[in-house]
């Protein structure tokens, strides 16, 4: 007879310990690491180029938010004053560039990538100012 | 985007000889702020600020994408997406001013001139006059600018919980770094 009320603040105490740790985790837990997500579109850099600067609102809604993987020439490497570096795709054809601003994991090996290579990159779609942005990105190949 | 940013630059790249050009932009400028408390560190970090200054006349733009604004924590920027900067709503933040005394800004000589800035601050869907300093340092070639202000939340319908006011400071520090290139080079 004992025994039930002891049970029962075992499982009382069991769910609020669980409770306690699932609400530290998820308190902490970093942002996405896009190596472990599977990218919602992949798209040459020249085709969602023309789909911003044709539509930029339809654009939006199809990739803001979402995980692109872009494939593209580099046109250049930028960092900006606090030294984070990103690679950005583009052609004489366009104006504008795709701007993949790469994690701290990737800011090592992007910083030899040539212009005028072909590269393969990973990151999240924030949309369009003078150029397509993506950050969190990570290098494919 | 800034239908404003990208007329001036397509703009002043067809008609402005690339001598006489006067015109700097960046693309990846440094935008932080900070809301915390000593309860809780709030810091966002956004390294794709868009901005172009026309050294001739002072005048200044600047906007940067909510969403390219990054956080150390998920939940943390989660929230401030979706809860205070209604991001799907209101995707950009944008700066639209001048230089106040640019008549004092020396931009052959290389040195550091403090300036006042000023104009109007979109954020939220809600547009504000701002005034704040800054320094502009100019170089062989380039131009660098870092300043500062605050900015109260609620001026900007940018509503805090009960919940979470001691965690969350009702003045945002604002912190600009940037490193302006010729238009034309």
């Amino acid at each position: 007879m004992k025994s039930k009320p002891v049970l029962i603040i075992s499982i009382i105490l069991l769910f609020f310990t669980g409770a306690l740790c699932t609400g530290y985790y998820l308190y902490n837990k970093k942002p996405a690491d896009l190596r472990n997500l599977k990218p919602d579109v992949i798209i040459e850099c020249a085709d969602l180029l023309d789909q911003f600067a044709n539509d930029e609102q339809q654009a939006d809604s199809v990739f803001m938010n979402r995980v692109i993987q872009v494939h593209g020439t580099v046109s250049g490497i930028s960092t900006d004053p606090q030294g984070i570096l990103s690679i950005n795709l583009g052609d004489d054809q366009h104006v504008m560039m795709v701007s993949c601003e790469m994690t701290e994991e990737f800011q090592n090996a992007s910083s030899g990538i040539e212009t005028g290579s072909q590269v393969t990159v990973k990151g999240q779609c924030c949309g369009m100012l003078m150029d397509i942005i993506l950050v969190k990105c990570i290098l494919i190949n | 985007m800034s239908n404003l940013i990208l007329t001036l630059l397509t703009t002043a790249t067809l008609l402005i000889p690339a001598d006489q050009a006067g015109k700097y932009f960046t693309r990846s400028g440094n935008v932080s702020f900070n809301c915390g408390t000593s309860l809780e560190k709030i810091e966002g970090v956004n390294h794709k600020a868009a901005s172009v200054l026309d050294a001739s006349t002072g005048q200044l733009e600047f906007t940067v994408l909510i969403k390219a604004f990054i956080f150390d924590r998920a939940l943390m920027e989660d929230h401030f997406n979706e809860n205070y900067m209604e991001s799907d709503k209101y995707p950009k933040a944008v700066f639209k001013g001048s230089i106040q005394n640019n008549s004092t800004v020396d931009y052959s000589k290389k040195g550091t001139y403090h300036v006042v800035v000023s104009g109007d601050l979109t954020i939220h869907g809600v547009t504000k006059p701002i005034r704040t300093e800054a320094d502009l340092t100019v170089m062989d070639k380039n131009i660098a600018a870092k300043g500062g202000f605050n900015v109260n939340l609620s001026d900007f319908n940018i509503e805090i919980p009960s919940l979470v006011k001691d965690k969350i400071d009702k003045e945002a520090k604002i912190v600009i770094d940037i490193l302006y290139e010729p238009l034309n080079k």
